[in-house]
């Protein structure tokens, strides 16, 4: 270095910033559809993880296709509304799209972080169904960052048939055990949720007997508090469906 | 860290001797993980499955050779005073690029590796060979130098991962290797702390077999 004279030190940062932004944003709106395609199918995935199903291998690409091909979805409000992929109904939930919430294309597009900018009345919540099993979707707050879950019930709409959890940021070992535990996960099945009218099931510090309780993590205690105010805030935002749909039968 | 500057020019044919010097020297003798004990953090975090630390070790050689080329080419006309940001912005970008790639075409490694891929950025063996070597050195010395350091360093990664992969799994890849009812899997191999002991004997067997790597004082 030194025998060229040097260049000003402004000009080259904003030279050599630009030049890499350029080459980022291109390769990102490049390969951004393909990453959006492959998120779409974890999704599927996740969902039919918490379905239980010996036989399908959730790692197989056809497989995950061929199984979510059973799976009907459609969305419920807080009042037991419910929206199917019609376009007449994502009409109704695109014109409560406001606050900057995001409008859908299908109903697959659906997401609750999306939801939670709308009032709590015009919210709508994903039900997926699948050979007589229901997985719901909810959201929390983990530690650092949001947390989120699947839930499978059974045809009762009480008992869990089997959860998927997942979060942002949560540290690994501790909080992000809820996700990559899977003796965690497997202590929910068979649990219930509602005792009468409310969301009874609890996280717990320590080993407690009963239908309701789950033995949490050591070393996460805010995360594992964060999945039972996310059961409790998340499984009452379905109350009313499941009750009509329990009179139905 | 010293490095001689080579001098190319007494060099014949595509790679000469000071070339695979270049390249085999990270490998063993001047090892950035063993002998450097450099990267330390992410062989902890990563090598707890094969497939994992595969992925990193790709990710890693690309990142320093890449990274180690363009701050080469670029070395004269740097400004001296904003280096170190120049280089951190060409590795970041480069681990960015990793990124997306891995985002869109290894969606499984992507979400596996998670925050780790953007730990790379924090490697102290990346930035530690742009201002060690490539700063100094023409682009082609630079490059290979850059994939010389990343394949030291992933092959000390994936050596650690198969031992603690068979140990604390009983798996090679997600094979079943040793059955559940041979050998009952060592949880302890899984957990970070368990690849400092694994390390440890690295270093270990390295320097018995080859005592002029011990340090003298």
């Amino acid at each position: 270095m030194g025998e060229k004279k040097e260049m000003n030190v402004y000009v080259y940062v904003l030279m050599i910033t630009s030049v890499t932004a350029l080459i980022l944003s291109l390769l990102y709106t490049s390969l951004d559809p393909i990453f959006q395609a492959n998120k779409a199918e974890a999704k599927k995935a996740a969902i039919l993880s918490c379905i239980p199903d010996s036989t399908l291998d959730l790692t197989n690409k056809d497989q995950v296709t061929a199984a979510y091909a059973d799976v009907t979805m459609y969305a419920v409000n807080i009042a037991g509304d419910v929206y199917t992929d019609s376009e007449e109904d994502l009409a109704k939930i695109n014109e409560m799209a406001i606050n900057g919430a995001k409008k859908y294309g299908t109903l697959a597009e659906l997401e609750l972080a999306n939801e939670e900018k709308k009032a709590e009345k015009d919210r709508v919540y994903p039900v997926y169904e699948r050979n007589g099993t229901y997985v719901v979707a909810i959201r929390g707050n983990g530690l650092w960052d949001k947390i989120w879950g699947y839930i499978a019930l059974e045809d009762d709409l009480n008992t869990i048939a089997g959860v998927y959890f997942d979060h942002k940021n949560e540290t690994p070992g501790l909080g992000a055990e809820i996700k990559d535990n899977s003796a965690f996960k497997k202590q929910f099945i068979g649990k219930k949720i509602f005792e009468g009218n409310n969301v009874a099931l609890t996280v717990l510090k320590r080993f407690k007997k009963g239908e309701h309780y789950v033995t949490g993590i050591s070393g996460a205690t805010i995360t594992c508090d964060g999945v039972t105010a996310m059961f409790d805030k998340g499984m009452s935002k379905y109350e009313t469906y499941f009750e009509q749909l329990k009179n139905k039968k | 860290m010293a490095d001689t500057i080579v001098d190319s020019k007494k060099q014949g044919g595509l790679l000469g001797k000071e070339d695979m010097k270049l390249l085999k020297d990270p490998l063993h003798s001047n090892n950035p993980l063993t002998i450097q004990v450099l990267g330390i953090c992410s062989a902890l975090a990563v090598t707890g499955s094969v497939s994992k630390s595969l992925v990193m070790a790709v990710a890693l050689i690309f990142v320093c050779a890449a990274s180690s080329l363009i701050i080469s080419l670029l070395r004269n006309s740097i400004p001296s005073s904003i280096r170190m940001i120049v280089q951190l912005l060409v590795i970041a970008g480069l681990v960015q690029i990793v990124e997306i790639v891995l985002g869109a075409y290894a969606y499984t490694a992507y979400v596996e590796l998670s925050v780790f891929i953007g730990l790379i950025i924090t490697n102290c063996i990346v930035m530690g060979r742009l201002e060690a070597f490539a700063m100094g050195n023409n682009p082609k010395q630079a490059f290979l130098d850059g994939i010389g350091n990343g394949l030291g360093y992933g092959w000390i990664l994936v050596a650690m991962a198969v031992v603690r992969e068979l140990f604390g799994k009983g798996t090679f890849m997600g094979w079943v290797i040793l059955p559940p009812d041979i050998y009952t899997a060592n949880n302890l191999m899984v957990l970070p702390a368990s690849s400092l002991f694994v390390i440890g004997i690295f270093i270990w067997i390295q320097r018995a077999v080859d005592p002029e790597l011990v340090d003298k004082s």
